[in-house]
């Protein structure tokens, strides 16, 4: 396993994937600034086909999956299987796999654990964000999505810093709950409790499977 | 998640806090797609899958009032 290498599928076919496109390009960024080796399935490429490819020629020490998802399987471009429970496939040989995709967490995350990852980071619900119809254009632009955002990369920052599966799932669950009371305070903008109530919700429904003290 | 029934006076409470959502903002509910206020309170109203997840959305929401 190469662990400064990572993957990230990354299809931007609807409104929300372009969201998750965009969010992960600042991961991108962060990771080749740090010497990360970067694979980048982006938009038509992240499909199953070039990412079982590049699990077996490359041997990535953590795969950031964007997509749809359901609690069985996880999706790319044009909502076509990427990782699927019932899909017989070899052992995917890499460490850390983190899902920003609906429900993965309470199947397909155990799953995959099974089977030879050895940690799991996502959501067992849907994965929900609020953002400002006026930014479609401009997802990096969108204050209200960005806070889901920055709940969401911190795991992937922390995981290139080093930290183990735990304190990046820690790291997570903080920047909800300082996201939540900023969004309490009086500086908070208009329709914030609806933006709480999302990332409630995520917080609560984000988990860890499999080894936490698993690290790049 | 199982469909479940709600009682109507939560189904009100829901329908009048996602009223108070701004126009401009638009909940994405992943493979379910995205949304403005009118068409989630259309699904709760319905009593659909996605309109029970919004309602549960609310209730956590709520509950966590009494912790704060």
């Amino acid at each position: 396993m190469n662990t400064d290498t990572i993957l990230i599928t990354r299809p931007n076919h609807d409104h929300v994937t372009n969201y998750l496109f965009y969010w992960s390009k600042e991961i991108i960024a962060l990771a080749s600034k740090k010497g990360f080796n970067v694979l980048n399935l982006d938009s038509k490429k992240a499909i199953r086909k070039n990412l079982i490819s590049m699990i077996d020629k490359k041997k990535p020490a953590l795969i950031y999956i964007n997509g749809h998802g359901d609690y069985d399987k996880v999706c790319g471009h044009d909502n076509k299987i990427l990782l699927q429970v019932n899909k017989k496939e070899k052992k995917l040989k890499t460490n850390i796999i983190y899902t920003l995709s609906c429900n993965c967490g309470k199947i397909l995350g155990e799953h995959l654990v099974t089977n030879g990852v050895s940690a799991f980071i996502g959501y067992t619900e849907a994965f929900m964000f609020n953002y400002d119809k006026n930014n479609t254009c401009n997802p990096l632009n969108d204050d209200i999505a960005n806070k889901f955002k920055e709940s969401s990369n911190i795991i992937l920052d922390s995981l290139l810093k080093g930290n183990n599966v735990h304190e990046a799932y820690d790291q997570s669950q903080s920047e909800f709950e300082r996201q939540i009371s900023f969004l309490r305070s009086s500086d908070a903008p208009l329709g914030s409790e609806h933006i709480i109530a999302s990332l409630i919700w995520n917080k609560t429904f984000q988990t860890v499977i499999g080894d936490k003290d698993s690290r790049l | 998640m199982e469909n479940e029934v709600f009682d109507k006076d939560v189904i009100n409470l829901v329908i009048a806090r996602l009223e108070s959502m701004p126009d401009s903002m638009k909940l994405a509910i992943g493979n379910k797609g995205d949304f403005d206020k009118f068409q989630l309170i259309d699904h709760v109203k319905n009593g659909d899958s996605l309109g029970n997840t919004v309602i549960k959305m609310q209730l956590l929401y709520l509950r966590s009032l009494k912790k704060f």
